[in-house]
């Protein structure tokens, strides 16, 4: 046994993955929050499978939808989640979502100094509302909070907009003012859900298993939907 | 007096690369360097930016840095601390060229105990500065990292003096440590056992002959505890031996 044994922890660091899914009423229309559900739970079952990787994918998804923000699955190993289906109702309280997910980064007992960046996806397919479905601008200082607070800001954060009625300005400045140009990635069809997942996937997985899993690679969607294309035929 | 503080402070330390870049025949991309002169006795440890094409170079400048900046700034009696970090960072990088400085990018802790006695312990960047007084109180320099892992300041990225970490002490009493590492062995210690740690090192690996030692240190690095680690690995102790201790 190693004489540092007694002096060091006993837990691998950790790549933090958290999901912020739009799960309101739009959301049921067009099969988006069955795709989103599969896309997910495809996605946690392989960061579940990878065993040689260098950091520990923990995964969290938050909700916004009915009944405001809650956390659907609390950040936890990849290989210990149970998958249940989101369901999509009410209304766009996104605000509350940004609200959550800095508390989470935040707070050192969930997230360690030690563990890698986590990573921080929003995808939603509508403009914000408050809870009586309204258009509000709350999300402003709820972003603006997130973007300023101390850790979160340190985040790599990547979004997702769903349908031509996605809000481009919201999931544009959630992306903004990162080490590199994000962009926002547009998903017109179910079938693009998907692909952004399985992008993901793939960028997580990749970089856990590098020397470097805290360097972020350039990030070009069309290059790497052309790579997820070639894996699927 | 002064002299034979001197002749008691000793110092030792080893750095192993990870175990990634033992298998892709990598440098190692951290250094260390245990120095003795006119200026006192000191200790270096430096961290080169993983993802810095010269990672490699920039650490062992910042040692050469700090050996060099501590022989011009010792000579001029009254010079402030802060005149010693400055002059590390002209000199390192005056030493990293024709490379660019953002790209040799390196982290830079050290301790040195100068002819008065005085200890004088800087820190910046990612890693652990320590010192263990003899009565076991343990003082950490710096605060807790902002944000996580591999996000650092450091030699090249550092835009004033403000963002180093400093401590100084009016004399460095026998039985009292100081430990210096590189993140890829703080990110994973415990934080309330860093004080155990040192009395370990100092207790246990202390009196064994230096290539010895040496060679014992290096091989608990390398079979390091905690799963998945990654990082480089270096570490380095300056301690005031007690009289009843032999020598190193």
């Amino acid at each position: 046994m190693s004489k540092f044994n007694q002096f060091t922890v006993s837990a691998a660091k950790r790549m933090p993955v958290i999901i912020l899914a739009d799960i309101s009423g739009s959301m049921s229309v067009d099969g988006k929050i069955e795709t989103i559900n599969r896309a997910i739970a495809e996605m946690i079952a392989c960061f579940a499978e990878e065993v040689d990787v260098r950091a520990d994918i923990h995964v969290s998804v938050i909700t916004f939808g009915k009944g405001g923000a809650k956390i659907h699955i609390p950040l936890q190993e990849a290989a210990k989640i149970q998958w249940i289906d989101m369901e999509a109702a009410g209304s766009t309280p996104m605000d509350k979502a940004l609200e959550l997910v800095a508390e989470i980064v935040e707070d050192k007992n969930q997230i360690a100094s030690r563990d890698y960046h986590p990573n921080i996806i929003l995808v939603s397919d509508g403009q914000p509302t408050d809870e009586k479905g309204h258009p509000t601008e709350k999300w402003k200082p709820a972003l603006e909070e997130l973007l300023n607070s101390p850790r979160a800001s340190k985040t790599l954060r990547l979004a997702m907009g769903i349908g031509a009625d996605a809000d481009h300005e919201v999931l544009n400045e959630f992306v903004q003012h990162q080490q590199q140009n994000v962009p926002v990635f547009r998903a017109d069809e179910t079938n693009q859900i998907r692909l952004f997942f399985r992008w993901l996937t793939m960028s997580v997985t990749n970089r856990s298993r590098s020397a470097n899993p805290g360097n972020i690679s350039t990030i070009d969607f069309s290059n790497a939907f052309g790579n997820v294309d070639d894996i699927m035929f | 007096m002064i002299k034979q503080v001197q002749n008691q402070v000793q110092w030792f330390g080893a750095s192993v690369k990870r175990p990634l870049h033992q298998r892709e025949k990598r440098l190692n991309e951290d250094a260390w360097q245990g120095i003795s002169g006119s200026f006192g006795t000191a200790i270096v440890v430096s961290d080169g930016m993983g993802s810095k094409p010269n990672a490699h170079l920039g650490a062992n400048m910042a040692c050469q840095a700090v050996k060099e900046a501590l022989r011009h700034w010792v000579k001029a009696e009254g010079a402030s601390p802060v005149i010693l970090l400055r002059l590390i960072h002209v000199l390192w990088s005056l030493k990293v060229i024709p490379a660019t400085e953002e790209d040799s990018a390196a982290t830079c802790l050290f301790a040195v105990v100068i002819p008065s006695g005085e200890l004088l312990v800087a820190k910046l960047g990612d890693g652990v500065a320590a010192i263990r007084e003899s009565g076991g109180v343990v003082t950490v320099l710096g605060e807790e990292r902002a944000g996580f892992c591999n996000q650092t300041t450091a030699l090249g990225i550092a835009k004033s003096t403000q963002e180093w970490s400093l401590i100084t002490r009016p004399c460095f009493t026998p039985g009292s440590a100081v430990f210096l590492a590189t993140d890829g062995i703080a990110d994973d210690l415990i934080v309330n056992k860093v004080g155990d740690l040192i009395k370990s090192l100092v207790e246990e690996f202390a009196p064994i002959p230096a290539k010895k030692r040496w060679r014992m240190l290096c091989q608990e690095l390398r079979n390091w505890p905690t799963p998945k680690h990654l990082d480089d690995k270096t570490l380095a102790v300056l301690w005031h031996q007690k009289e009843n201790l032999d020598g190193a």
